[in-house]
């Protein structure tokens, strides 16, 4: 992520979408010299794109007559996107795509993208004509397109597949889309005039014809018409321009008027669907009343009278309902009901049913009648309403309530999987602190066999075999109505004959029971049930968020602090899901402690080990960190427990070969970062761990990155991952930690991209997220600062320090300065001694920012990017702004310097892709004022906010932050906390955090350090900004500002 | 100039309510024992009076009868009956209007017909025979309604808005130029005759007249494309003429459907101008996160080709809907595999 080059920006390509003239155009556009004419300067022809070459005219925003850069173009290269004073037509080399060709060319195109690396970025053109296609085949899919008839200016007929879109839901899906149009996808110059639905309509009903016609003709289905006159039968006119590649409809001149007239209206009947009533009429099916009815009724039985009954029910608010044996007794003028007027309600309530009836031979019945309310149907013709008629009516406008049972995936026939397992309680005391680690774990070896289930109710296969012959499709089982289609029951049945149970790894027995493609089994697998450890952690029936009975963990004794309630809990699970052998991510949002809950763990680990035998240390916990965090992970663990021995694998002094494995395991706790991973992969595999542990594991996000094979190689008994994103919503992060956590459990690769990512990130697949969750639920544990029972732990405002490393750049740098202005005092003296110091400390704190800063060889204005890797502070924070981004949370970063508001305004930018407001002295008012309303605002369209400000410009209010960072310090807590009040003032409702950055081994840790002792110095500090530095005497200087070893990062 | 058309046809029952143009409600007296009919199965009734020589103050009340629903005081939500129940007021004389509205909000209306060009009402006014009132509108030329539609079709704007059923309130900018008007706004636009006393030539604005006229003001309200067939143009000719002139003028883009369905929260919304989106061009709307696509079978297949039921050609031999209905299946089969046989098929179709 942040680690990724500088270098990206200047090659990356952008690819864009228009359509025109039926065809979806594709055209690439790079960094380019602005620069006038008729062509576009920076467009060029995409390559390897299914297609024709073509061009086409577009209008595009343009400054003083010249076309600009797309604000994706500009942001990838980090640089400011000028605005434009209005729009210029320029032509572009595109690749025309067939719309036949479109889904698939898209596709590609966006993995494409992926595995670019940031060389490729899709324009929003064609993430919006990707959305369009996808919903095309979500239309296709679900049968909603028409066959359509056309006539051209001669009045001939040809015909077309048409996606029909006016319906609710569609028409709601299509609004989105709509709406979420970027003009850059109907920037093309041609008859649809840049008209948001007319290109879109044509692209839809282009891409669903393609579609249709492909089908038909691999079906052949063209060879049904054979021997048959077009002329002598409309329909068949008709169905000669449908099933081939041919869209002529040979209909003879004199019928033309006809026919477009009969399909018009037939078609048009699907839009009568009493909308501009302000009342429906409704239907409710009612089961038999149960008195005198058997507990069990397999047997279709006539006597069994169910009631279908009518009511009007107010389209603006659907609680108001008026019963149809009511709506006989009141005025057939004009009533009002719960303050809605309802004008004759017996005449609508009438005509309504005489709609229905068209839908259903058996409600033409009630019309018939002078006051009809219900009408009483046979079990059979019951099942028919729901399964057959039910839908049409809901789709026709009607309201249609179904027995609560039938919408209910509880209701339905499925297979369960049982598992047989020991009581938690005896592996707890069977397991102790042993270092050979816990014997479960997904590969645990269970014992299983399938159940038939129907709702809650189990039944044997002998019992079910007697509903093979003879069940109608509505039963009465237990005195509760299912629906058992026949055949389910023969599926069923197949199914558990074929799979009689046995022994199976527990990691395949969940994937069974709870992510199973039905189409594959044909049955529906509805779930696990558990006895014994596997119900303890998986909960022991199918229903969800069974709550974990976990033996609850005190705090461990010598942990110096305490932890909050949540945290205890978190330290509690980790330890109970360890002992079962399953890898385990927490993932609490930024701030919640993972930290802390991880080093008492490793302290309860070393308590019980110590209690169990004197002096018995467990094995090493391996802890794989980002570089930029090495500092805070050993400034925590001296902080909360100074007892456990910590080895930092790091540096160019880094221990080698069985010096190295010797030491590891004479320590609790290596550190060592994800570079070094791969690196000294093979030290670490030396070394018997017993616990391996990544830290920001969403590193680890590209399965196949040098990295993520060595942390999955690297054996250990016991894993864990802590990350702050939200890890379930990213779909390749999750394998890739799932993976590391427990090996195989998701999948292959190849394989987990198939079943889940597509439909998932692609179509937004419900169904198959829900069925994801549930696989990978139980091993995550995620809180956020908004759950309730965590945000009542936290205080308003939670401080910390980020201790960051300098590269060895910045050392390098830093040490120069540091001796020159040494000898350069020695010799000075006064005013002007004093001047130099002062100079000097700038410098300093310039470097420990970012080189770039006191070098002034990168400048974010003259369109450079800028390279956050030369500063270990700029890395860290990006990687914090990356998770407060995720996390959909606002954040101040505040800078005593203008030029770092500009540098670090160019890095997120580029580096997240996102447009930052930066606020400093020279913002003039109405700007300022502009940018803290769109601030304040909170769309998620401008989270940053940079200021470089004295104080933040007091009387600020900008509470829409949450999260507030220190970037460099004014050594004065007084002014650092009236910045940090901008945020925390009245009208914030949310846990404050504010992030205070420290550059290890440099002056700024010395003077952090003096100011917490709250020593007479530090007093004397307050309020004296940085003078007091400028009395010192040379040695104290030099004391003060030497760069200690730990400092740098680099490993070399 | 002006015609009167006098065709008369009965609906075919059950009415469509959306398509059909015709508005026919007939009050039914409530008494006791009196089964309700069916509309579809629609009886007139004729009620029984007791006869009476008594010259009443107020009108005999009927029940059920057609209302004027807006209130006294309130204003009418649709400008089209705004500017019709206007005419009435200018035209009739105060105590006429004021009577006419009563009788309007009273509901003395016992049968109202707005059919084609035709516009009549029975009135029960205080005499034992109710009255029979109607309204006649200048009707267009054939001529003239080629213009009409000659002018309609060239705007793109007006076409969609009618084709969605609604009427912009500028459409008398398609009209004006022409010399033609189509929503009345003054008193010669709407020629009111009355079977009352007080009806004459001269001063024809009687209070049935001025009931009759909030009735259908109130209508066109609802549903403007009426003032159409008032004009002679029904709506399904006036759809089917700009849609033919659409047609013939984009031969350069080629056939176009025959029908063009309405969206909601679509096709009414329009998109603002290229230009005005400079700012946030390469933008796409957060929206986008909404939109969900789950490839997924529909709750009973081909739910659409059951919606719309048998052929439109009862008289084909060929089993259309049976095809079809295979051809949905294979359809979306393919469409749940992905990729499937689509995508492996040699590129030979399409274009």
């Amino acid at each position: 992520m942040v680690q990724a080059s500088a270098t990206l920006g200047t090659n990356a390509v952008v690819i864009h979408a228009v359509y025109s003239g039926h065809r979806l155009h594709l055209w690439a556009e790079r960094a380019f010299a602005p620069a006038g004419g008729a062509a576009h300067p920076g467009a060029f022809r995409p390559e390897g794109i299914d297609g024709v070459d073509a061009e086409v005219g577009v209008r595009l925003p343009a400054r003083e007559g010249r076309v600009l850069p797309s604000s994706t173009l500009a942001i990838a290269m980090g640089a400011e996107h000028p605005e434009g004073d209005g729009l210029v037509e320029v032509t572009v080399p595109t690749v025309s795509v067939d719309p036949g060709r479109v889904g698939v060319v898209l596709e590609s195109l966006a993995e494409r993208a992926e595995d670019s690396d940031g060389s490729l970025l899709l324009g929003s053109g064609v993430v919006y004509f990707d959305a369009a296609a996808r919903l095309a085949r979500h239309l296709l899919a679900g049968h909603r397109f028409v066959p359509m008839m056309l006539q051209d200016g001669d009045g001939n007929l040809s015909a077309s597949w048409w996606p029909w879109l006016a319906d609710e839901m569609t028409a709601r899906r299509v609004a989105l889309l709509i709406s979420s149009m970027p003009a850059a996808a109907r920037a093309a110059v041609d008859e649809h005039a840049h008209d948001a639905w007319s290109v879109t309509l044509s692209f839809l009903a282009s891409v669903t014809d393609a579609a249709c016609r492909r089908t038909l003709i691999a079906e052949a289905m063209n060879d049904t018409l054979e021997d048959t006159d077009p002329k002598a039968d409309p329909q068949v006119a008709w169905l000669n321009g449908l099933l081939d590649s041919s869209e002529v409809v040979p209909a003879p001149t004199t019928q033309r008027a006809e026919i477009t007239k009969r399909v018009r209206r037939w078609i048009g009947s699907l839009e009568e669907r009493g909308e501009s009533s302000a009342w429906r009429l409704g239907f409710r099916l009612s089961e038999p009343i149960a008195d005198g009815l058997d507990e069990n009724i397999q047997q279709p039985d006539d006597t069994v009278a169910w009631s279908l009954s009518f009511y009007l029910e107010s389209c603006v608010d659907p609680e108001v309902v008026v019963e149809a044996a009511d709506v006989w007794l009141l005025s057939r003028d004009s009533v009002v009901v719960q303050g809605l007027t309802l004008d004759s309600p017996q005449e609508l309530l009438m005509a309504e049913l005489g709609r229905a009836s068209r839908y259903d031979k058996k409600l033409e019945e009630v019309l018939d009648e002078s006051e009809p309310i219900e009408i009483l149907l046979k079990t059979k013709e019951a099942y028919r309403f729901l399964r057959e008629v039910r839908p049409v009516l809901k789709e026709q406008g009607f309201s249609v309530q179904a027995p609560a049972w039938w919408d209910s995936p509880a209701g339905r026939l499925g297979a369960r999987l049982r598992i047989e397992s020991d009581p938690a309680e005896l592996i707890m005391q069977q397991g102790g602190a042993d270092a050979s680690g816990p014997q479960l774990g997904l590969g645990t070896l269970v014992g299983y066999h399938w159940e038939i289930a129907i709702g809650d109710t189990t039944l044997t296969l002998h019992e079910f075999e007697q509903f093979a012959s003879k069940s109608s499709p509505l039963v009465r089982i237990g005195g509760k109505w299912v629906e058992i289609r026949p055949e389910d029951v023969t599926n069923a049945i197949k199914f558990i004959k074929e799979n009689p149970g046995g022994e199976m790894e527990l990691g395949e027995a969940m994937r069974l029971a709870l992510a199973t493609d039905p189409s594959q089994t044909g049955v529906a697998v509805t779930g696990l049930h558990a006895t014994g450890w596997v119900a303890s952690i998986f909960g022991g029936g199918d229903s969800e968020g069974v709550a974990l009975h976990l033996p609850d963990l005190q705090t461990p004794e010598r942990f110096r602090g305490t932890l909050r309630p949540y945290q205890q809990r978190g330290l509690s699970w980790m330890a109970f899901m360890e002992r079962f052998g399953f890898g385990v991510c927490l993932a609490d949002d930024m701030g919640l402690g993972k930290t802390v809950q991880l080093i008492a763990l490793l302290q309860h680990e070393r308590s019980e080990a110590d209690g169990a035998v004197e002096g018995h240390r467990p094995a090493p916990t391996l802890l794989v960190v980002p570089m930029s965090v090495i500092g805070n992970w050993v400034k925590e663990t001296e902080r909360f427990a100074p007892e456990l021995d910590v080895l930092v694998h790091h540096g160019p002094e880094r221990l080698q070969g069985t010096l190295f494995v010797e030491e590891a395991k004479k320590h609790d706790l290596v550190l060592t970062t994800y570079a070094l991973i791969h690196r000294d992969r093979e030290l670490f595999e030396a070394v018997p761990w017993g616990r391996m542990v990544l830290d920001e594991a969403q590193f680890v996000k590209n399965p196949q990155a040098k990295q993520s094979q060595a942390v999955r190689a690297i054996p250990a008994p016991r894993r864990i991952a802590l990350t702050g994103t939200p890890v379930e919503n990213r779909l390749s992060e999750l394998w890739s930690i799932m993976d590391f956590l427990n090996p195989g459990y998701l999948g292959p690769a190849g394989n987990f991209r198939r079943k889940f990512s597509v439909p998932i990130e692609r179509h937004r697949d419900r169904s198959k997220m829900d069925r994801l969750r549930s696989l990978v639920r139980p091993f995550i544990l995620r809180r956020v600062k908004t759950d309730p029972t965590v945000a009542a732990d936290l205080p308003e405002k939670l401080e910390s320090r980020e201790w960051c490393p300098l590269t060895s750049e910045q050392a390098a740098l830093y040490e120069s300065c540091v001796k020159r202005m040494l000898t350069e005092v020695e010799q000075s003296e006064g005013i002007h001694r004093r001047g130099l110091v002062l100079a000097a400390l700038i410098k300093l704190k310039q470097i420990c920012n970012h080189p770039a800063q006191m070098l002034k060889d990168q400048d974010p204005q003259a369109g450079r990017i800028i390279d956050p890797s030369r500063s270990g502070k700029c890395v860290r924070l990006l990687e914090m702004l990356d998770e407060v981004l995720s996390e959909g949370d606002q954040a101040l970063v505040f800078t005593q310097f203008r030029q770092m508001g500009h540098l670090l305004s160019g890095m997120v930018r580029h580096e997240l892709g996102r447009e930052v407001l930066f606020l400093h002295g020279g913002t003039p008012q109405g700007q300022r004022q502009k940018m803290i309303e769109t601030f304040q605002e909170a769309t998620g369209k401008n989270p940053i906010l940079i200021l470089s400000l004295k104080a933040g410009g007091v009387g600020l209010n900008l509470t829409a932050a949450n999260h507030v960072f220190h970037f460099d310090r004014w050594w004065n807590p007084a002014v650092e906390n009236q910045a940090t009040d901008r945020a925390f003032r009245i009208g914030q409702t949310r846990t404050v955090q504010v992030h205070k950055f420290v550059v290890r081994g440099t002056l700024e840790e010395r003077i952090d350090e003096m100011i917490e002792s709250k020593t007479e110095l530090a007093e004397n500090i307050i309020g004296h900004g940085e003078r007091w530095l400028t009395e010192l005497d040379t040695d104290q200087l030099r004391d003060l500002l030497t760069l200690r070893a730990d400092a740098i990062a680099d490993e070399v | 100039m002006a015609k009167k058309a006098s065709k008369k046809t009965e609906p075919s029952p059950p009415p469509p309510p959306a398509k059909d143009r015709t508005v026919k409600v007939v009050a039914r007296p409530q008494l006791s024992g009196v089964i309700p009919t069916v509309p579809t199965r629609q009886r007139p009734q004729i009620a029984s009076f007791r006869s009476t020589k008594k010259q009443l103050v107020n009108p005999r009340r009927v029940r059920g009868g057609v209302k004027y629903k807006v209130k006294e005081g309130e204003v009418p939500k649709s400008w089209v009956t705004q500017r019709v129940i206007r005419v009435a007021e200018q035209a009739a004389d105060g105590e006429a209007f004021r009577e006419g509205l009563d009788y309007a909000r009273q509901g003395q209306t016992k049968r109202l017909t707005i059919e084609g060009t035709l516009c009549e009402a029975v009135i029960q006014g205080r005499s034992d025979k109710p009255y029979r009132t109607e309204l006649a509108l200048d009707t267009f030329e054939p001529g003239e309604q080629e213009q009409v539609i000659g002018t309609m079709g060239e705007q793109v704007r007006y076409a969609a808005k009618l084709l969605a059923g609604e009427l912009p309130s500028n459409i008398e900018d398609v009209f004006a130029p022409l010399g033609l008007k189509l929503v009345p706004t003054d008193k010669g636009d709407l020629r009111p005759k009355c079977s009352c006393s007080d009806w004459s030539e001269k001063s024809p604005w009687c209070k049935h007249a001025v009931c009759l006229t909030a009735l259908l003001a109130e209508r066109l309200g609802e549903d403007p494309m009426l003032i159409f067939g008032l004009r002679g143009m029904p709506v399904d000719d006036l759809v089917e003429g700009l849609r033919q002139r659409r047609v013939a003028g984009a031969s350069v883009v080629g056939p176009s459907p025959v029908l063009l369905p309405h969206v909601p929260g679509v096709t009414d919304a329009g998109s603002a101008p290229l230009e005005d989106s400079v700012a946030n061009f390469w933008e796409i709307g957060s929206e986008m996160d909404l939109l969900d696509t789950p490839i997924e079978p529909p709750p009973v297949s081909c739910v659409l080709l059951r919606r719309l039921g048998s052929s439109p050609f009862p008289e084909g031999w060929f089993p259309l809907v049976g095809l079809l209905a295979t051809c949905y299946d294979l359809i979306g089969r393919d469409a749940m595999e992905g990729a499937g046989p689509a995508s492996n098929a040699p590129e030979n179709d399409s274009d």
